[in-house]
């Protein structure tokens, strides 16, 4: 009798545990956006969550020759880059640049579709510019961000993180439409 | 002169029938020495609470057990909405006829042949064109305005049809699966799209999917090699 009564206790105390240690988990990770973070380098393909992306640089500017020059009071980010996907055609669903003090950056408006995330295939690779508009002074240390699937709070997913080398020029610079590249170039 | 009386037991004998017939049970250990320890509780009425508990801890165990499994059928009630309505699970096949019906619409495929030009226009190295030819029919107007036509291959990649090919008659991005305007603009019974694979790919089957096909449901037509 007493063996049964202290199992009855035992469930009702694991079936708490169970709870506080799901809240726990909620609060400190699902909550605030649980992510693996997949770190690549430029000049060499990252896979994550069914993208493949490689980084060949960014070049910054405070002048944007968008048929008419733009003059930014920071700097506008040209990030040139390639990637697919491994299943099928789709867009990430966001791309951004992360700064030292961790402030994100996502694509100006204003600017058409060039120069913002495009629709990529399954082993087939497109190259192009994702543009960005930071102050001054991040440019020294930006990261590139590539979110396969869109940020939610209640779901684990997975980003590629890309250190960047950004070389600042003072000529404008260009946007131009993504292109399909052949088998094996990036 | 007094009366006689009955003969005194002897000392220590036992009297054969000291307590009222109610009484009669003796509990354990009667007869036996006194000892220290409390004598435990009748034995019949431990044979009956030992079942009811036995019950009332079995019940506890299914009501807990059954809040927790209602309470996580609660909770990931848009999970597995989500999971069932926006992947695919239902496959529907084609019949020996060769034609896959999905409500009102019969869909069968009539060719699949590969290309490295089409109209002059050829692919990047690497990839070459995938031309597929349906027979399309629709008995009924306003639904299934459009279907998607995803190439899946062994390596379970999906190709979508219309992407970064030859546009222009005869092949459309997408296979008009309906209408509204029967008269003026028909659902054609021949319809073609183009698909861009990598050379060396090697496709299983064709999938025609809808936004307004049920939940979960989608078209699988096998290629034969």
């Amino acid at each position: 009798m007493r063996r049964a009564r202290w199992a009855v206790a035992g469930m009702a105390a694991v079936a708490v545990a169970v709870g506080g240690g799901a809240n726990a988990v909620d609060s400190n990770y699902l909550a605030s956006g649980w992510h693996t973070v997949v770190r690549g380098e430029s000049a060499t393909d990252v896979a994550a969550a069914s993208f493949q992306v490689h980084v060949h640089g960014a070049t910054a500017s405070p002048h944007l020759d968008d048929d008419e020059l733009v003059t930014s009071p920071g700097l506008f980010v040209l990030v040139d880059v390639s990637y697919a996907t491994e299943d099928a055609w789709r867009t990430p669903e966001e791309i951004v640049l992360i700064d030292a003090d961790g402030r994100e950056f996502t694509q100006p408006s204003g600017f058409g579709s060039a120069g913002s995330p495009w629709l990529a295939g399954p082993d087939i690779w497109f190259r192009g510019g994702l543009l960005f508009e930071v102050p001054a002074d991040a440019v020294a240390d930006l990261t590139l961000e590539v979110r396969p699937e869109r940020p939610n709070a209640q779901l684990p997913s997975t980003v590629v993180r890309v250190p960047l080398t950004v070389t600042t020029e003072s000529s404008p610079l260009t946007l131009t439409y993504e292109t399909l590249l052949a088998e094996g170039e990036r | 002169m007094t009366e006689p009386q009955p003969p005194a037991a002897p000392y220590g004998a036992v009297d054969p029938d000291p307590t009222p017939p109610h009484a009669q049970a003796a509990p354990p250990g009667a007869g036996e020495p006194p000892s220290s320890a409390p004598p435990g509780p009748p034995s019949g009425l431990a044979n009956e609470r030992g079942p009811r508990r036995r019950v009332a801890s079995t019940a506890a165990v299914l009501a807990l057990v059954g809040s927790l499994a209602g309470w996580g059928w609660f909770a990931s009630e848009n999970a597995r909405e989500g999971w069932w309505e926006f992947g695919r699970h239902v496959a529907v096949e084609p019949g020996d006829d060769g034609w896959a019906d999905v409500d009102t619409l019969s869909v069968r495929l009539t060719a699949a042949d590969t290309a490295t030009t089409i109209d002059g226009v050829e692919p990047p190295a690497g990839f070459e064109y995938l031309v597929l030819a349906f027979d399309v029919e629709a008995t009924e107007v306003e639904l299934y305005r459009s279907c998607t036509v995803e190439v899946l291959d062994t390596q379970g990649r999906e190709f979508l049809a219309g992407r970064e090919v030859p546009n222009g008659d005869p092949y459309t991005s997408e296979l008009m699966c309906g209408t509204s305007d029967p008269e003026e603009d028909p659902v054609p019974g021949a319809q073609s799209v183009l698909v861009l694979v990598p050379t060396g790919a090697e496709p299983v089957s064709v999938r025609i999917d809808s936004r307004e096909f049920p939940p979960a449901t989608f078209v699988e037509l096998p290629l034969r090699s």
